[in-house]
């Protein structure tokens, strides 16, 4: 399967135990979700509500694109994809 | 040219714009500098404490003074006919409005935000992906709002450059696509990303004011 890096922000990082990046290997999206609701639960409901659909103030990108602009939560993943999980911000 | 909110992003926004030749800048607030401001507002010093911010930055820049807060209710005569408006604020409901209303008077808006360590810009421009293709709904309050969470000063500095950089694109005609520029100042990460049109955004249809 291939291996791919997840990047955590900030505000999520107590949930995954500091760690602002995680590899892990997933063929789709939604594997990287299935594996993220296992191995970091707190991680997974901030950025997934409880039909486990990816909230709508959170943004997954895969690489530079959008997972809208792919195929959503059935977009594959190739070895070294970089999945960024973007909560919003309102500060000024 | 406008810019809404004199605060850590608004107020370095001015100072850049000026410096690189624009005029006819307005800023528009209604806050007063207060100590917590300082490390990441840094046009101001102890000495305006307490003094409205647009005030004091129309004393050390060429820039127009607006005291007050933009709302429904004056919003579109102050945004209307602008170059561009850019966001300065550090509330959801605020950047919702000037989204909205830059929307519908086809004004071109530089969305900006910062939290903790980590900010982001987007070019707005009409028949363009908006603030609501992005984030279609504001989040919970579990969420960063940077009175809860505070900004790292140099974040907010490196979203005031970012977004001041895509002002000077909007109104020297680039037609480059717009892209969501990332910052992450706590790992270094800096990010360009396509961010798609929302079918389900009122954008799409051309009418998203009046949300």
């Amino acid at each position: 399967m291939p291996q791919v890096t997840v990047f955590v922000p900030a505000p999520l990082r107590a949930c995954s135990g500091g760690a602002a990046e995680l590899r892990l290997e997933a063929p789709t999206v939604r594997a990287v979700l299935e594996d993220l609701e296992r191995r970091h639960p707190g991680l997974y409901r901030s950025v997934c509500d409880e039909t486990g659909a990816v909230r709508r103030h959170v943004n997954l990108f895969v690489n530079e694109l959008h997972m809208r602009e792919r195929d959503g939560l059935d977009t594959a993943l190739v070895p070294g994809d970089k999945l960024t999980i973007l909560p919003a911000v309102s500060g000024g | 040219m406008l810019i809404v909110g004199a605060g850590g992003i608004g107020s370095p926004v001015a100072r850049i714009l000026v410096d690189a030749g624009v005029r006819g800048i307005a800023v528009a607030d209604d806050d007063v500098v207060a100590l917590e401001n300082l490390h990441r507002q840094v046009l101001f010093d102890d000495r305006d404490l307490g003094r409205r911010k647009v005030d004091v930055l129309a004393e050390r820049l060429p820039v127009e003074a607006i005291p007050v807060r933009v709302d429904r209710r004056n919003g579109r005569s102050l945004l209307r006919g602008r170059a561009c408006v850019i966001d300065g604020t550090d509330s959801f409901a605020d950047k919702y409005l000037l989204n909205d209303l830059c929307l519908e008077l086809s004004v071109p808006f530089v969305h900006a935000g910062a939290a903790q360590f980590r900010g982001q810009v987007l070019l707005v421009r009409p028949g363009g992906p908006c603030l609501r293709c992005l984030l279609p709904e504001p989040p919970d309050a579990r969420t960063d709002e940077c009175r809860v969470t505070g900004i790292f000063g140099p974040a907010a500095g490196l979203v005031a450059a970012l977004a001041a950089g895509e002002a000077l694109r909007a109104i020297s005609g680039d037609p480059a696509p717009s892209a969501l520029l990332l910052a992450d100042l706590a790992t270094g990460r800096l990010q360009r990303a396509r961010l798609p049109p929302d079918p389900l955004c009122p954008c799409a249809a051309g009418a998203p004011a009046g949300r």
